[in-house]
């Protein structure tokens, strides 16, 4: 199979083969060029014009390296507790390098901040980005995959790859041991995405140490999670921990950065204001039929982009052209009180009685907030598994710190805002 | 949104009564393993609006959120937890905590509830996490195949291929136990 390569600032050369440069060059993998990783984090850090589109090459590339690690090193543990065989491995290999290619294809305008668009899908839930991954992928993509000479060796169709992503029992069901790989606390796409937000926008918070995390990336059953599951070996300790500590200065300084934040509220306005007057619909189209995920992909940065240069998208697109972003009026600790909590509600909830405009943001509800970690280590010698957090006291305090809250306000509005909160 | 929301959201208060509960029926704690899969069989068992969105891994459903809350909730002092040791890991359980047990139980998730969660409490809070991980995966592949004309056999086939570390017997009983528990969301 012909193989093309591309230059990466990351992972330096990243190659590929026929099927992959098919489903990268196809428009609906084309768009993610148009829509940048961090959303108005340029609005800070000028540098983070980076788009999806590079990311996702990058995971495609970081999960590989790392399936390819843990076979040189598992492949008899695999072939005798999972039975799988060589050709077993070539198939989910290629599976798995699929699934991290177009892990966000079904990203939004501006990523997160346009989830709120995104209409219910049940009871107390909305449709995620996954959700719109999965359905682009078996309806935009199922002809390139399911139809691709190189696929006649894998015989694997584009459902299988989306089973991924919805959470569906895969064909073969002992790969969901794989998605690990592409989603959670240390997969590929956290992986990568630290360094390259790190690299992009200028800073070292994200770098951690990837090789190291690479030769010691192992697969075992979990007595504390009562599967398999990928985590560490011993040795791999410092680079788990520092991988932690990497995700956890990248949300202080930059994912839960005030600024950003603030401009997080506004573009989400933009797009409501913006979506409503171009389809009349408060939210995007439910990913069920082919029809419906091609109007959503219609949608992307430059759309949004043009529309705000020509005037449209309201107050808040005025107040992006002219960097007259919302300001932080008043915050908690990291980790707050629960009196602090009620405190700052109570004043946003008296700003409001006084027709003051005020903006809560809650750490908590962040997407890339520190999740808890349940990353475990391994030792092999002894048998015996630890979580992460139970092994480091640096990552156990680290991740109590992400219960802040803040409040924004309007500027103009700060004097009196500032009367409003000594009454009470 | 006022202040309260912050904790009173409805997982939260959710959380914390499944807690209590457990701790008042059962003497004991729960572990992150054992709360996770609880919720999933009121949630999709049960059809409790709970609101998390489970997906399947080779260790069975499973949503992150639902850690994230548990840490929210001990970070904020309504939970405490305990290490308990083994021979080869160490796992924490979460308490109520004592100052602060007080749970509106008026909370639309709860209101109307109650029953349902105390019920299940009652037959499978005080069941190890291994047999409640298997239940939780089984719960899941027949809720996925219902409808595809898929065999009993099958579906402990295909229990078995993601969870090889049980036995025959194991499956076979976790899959009647299912299917006479959660016989209405099966068919």
């Amino acid at each position: 199979m012909k193989k093309y390569e591309i230059r990466d600032p990351i992972h330096g050369f990243i190659t590929f083969n026929e099927l992959e440069r098919d489903i990268i060059n196809h428009p609906a993998f084309q768009r993610l060029r148009r829509i940048k990783q961090l959303s108005l984090t340029n609005m800070v850090y000028p540098g983070a014009q980076h788009t999806r589109f590079e990311h996702s090459l990058g995971v495609m590339h970081l999960a590989s390296r790392m399936f390819d690690n843990i076979v040189l090193r598992e492949g008899e543990y695999l072939k005798n507790e999972l039975n799988y065989n060589d050709g077993g491995l070539q198939r989910v290999r290629e599976l798995l390098r699929l699934a991290a290619l177009l892990h966000d294809i079904g990203h939004a305008p501006f990523s997160h901040p346009a989830e709120e668009l995104m209409p219910i899908k049940n009871e107390n839930n909305r449709y995620d980005h996954e959700d719109y991954s999965a359905a682009i992928i078996k309806y935009i993509f199922n002809d390139v995959i399911d139809n691709h000479p190189c696929n006649c060796n894998y015989n694997f169709k584009a459902e299988d790859i989306a089973d991924f992503f919805s959470g569906k029992i895969p064909k073969e069901s002992k790969d969901l041991l794989w998605k690990d790989l592409i989603s959670s606390q240390l997969d590929a796409d956290r992986a990568d995405y630290l360094l390259r937000d790190s690299y992009y926008i200028g800073a070292n918070y994200g770098i951690f140490d990837l090789n190291r995390l690479l030769v010691t990336i192992t697969i075992r059953h979990s007595e504390i999670k009562e599967g398999y599951v990928l985590g560490f070996e011993r040795g791999g300790f410092h680079s788990a921990e520092a991988l932690i500590i990497a995700r956890l200065m990248m949300f202080t300084q930059v994912y839960f950065h005030k600024t950003r934040r603030a401009y997080d509220i506004h573009i989400r306005e933009v797009l409501k204001e913006l979506y409503k007057q171009e389809t009349g619909e408060e939210c995007f189209p439910e990913p069920t039929s082919k029809e419906n995920i091609e109007k959503y992909l219609s949608w992307d940065d430059w759309k949004v982009n043009g529309l705000i240069q020509k005037g449209e998208g309201g107050e808040h697109a005025k107040r992006i052209l002219e960097r007259n972003h919302y300001r932080k009026f008043d915050e908690t600790e990291e980790i707050a009180s629960e009196e602090e909590v009620e405190a700052i509600y109570r004043l946003h909830k008296h700003l409001q009685e006084n027709d003051i405009i005020s903006e809560i943001d809650e750490s908590k509800k962040s997407w890339y907030k520190p999740e808890s970690e349940e990353i475990i280590l391994f030792d092999k010698k002894t048998g015996k598994e630890k979580l992460l957090n139970d092994a480091s006291h640096i990552v156990k305090e680290l991740c109590e710190k992400t219960g802040r809250v803040r409040l924004y306000i309007d500027e103009k509005d700060r004097e009196k805002a500032e009367e409003l909160k000594k009454e009470i | 949104m006022s202040h309260l929301d912050f904790f009173s959201d409805d997982k939260l208060l959710f959380l914390r009564y499944l807690i209590k509960e457990n701790q008042i029926k059962n003497s004991d704690g729960l572990g992150r393993t054992a709360i996770m899969k609880l919720i999933f069989l009121l949630q999709e068992g049960k059809g409790l609006p709970v609101g998390y969105d489970f997906r399947l891994y080779s260790y069975g459903p499973y949503d992150s959120e639902v850690l994230q809350d548990l840490e929210f909730l001990r970070n904020f002092g309504f939970l405490t937890e305990e290490t308990v040791h083994e021979e080869r890991y160490q796992w924490k359980k979460y308490y109520p905590s004592e100052s602060k047990s007080e749970i509106d139980e008026n909370s639309s998730l709860l209101n109307g509830n109650k029953g349902e969660i105390d019920n299940l409490i009652e037959k499978y809070g005080n069941k190890k996490s291994r047999e409640l991980e298997l239940f939780a995966t089984t719960l899941f592949v027949m809720k996925e195949k219902r409808g595809c004309d898929t065999d009993a056999d099958s579906i402990k086939k295909i229990v078995s291929e993601i969870k090889p570390k049980y036995n025959e017997v194991e499956i076979n009983q976790a899959y009647s136990t299912m299917r006479a528990e959660f016989s209405a969301v099966c068919n």
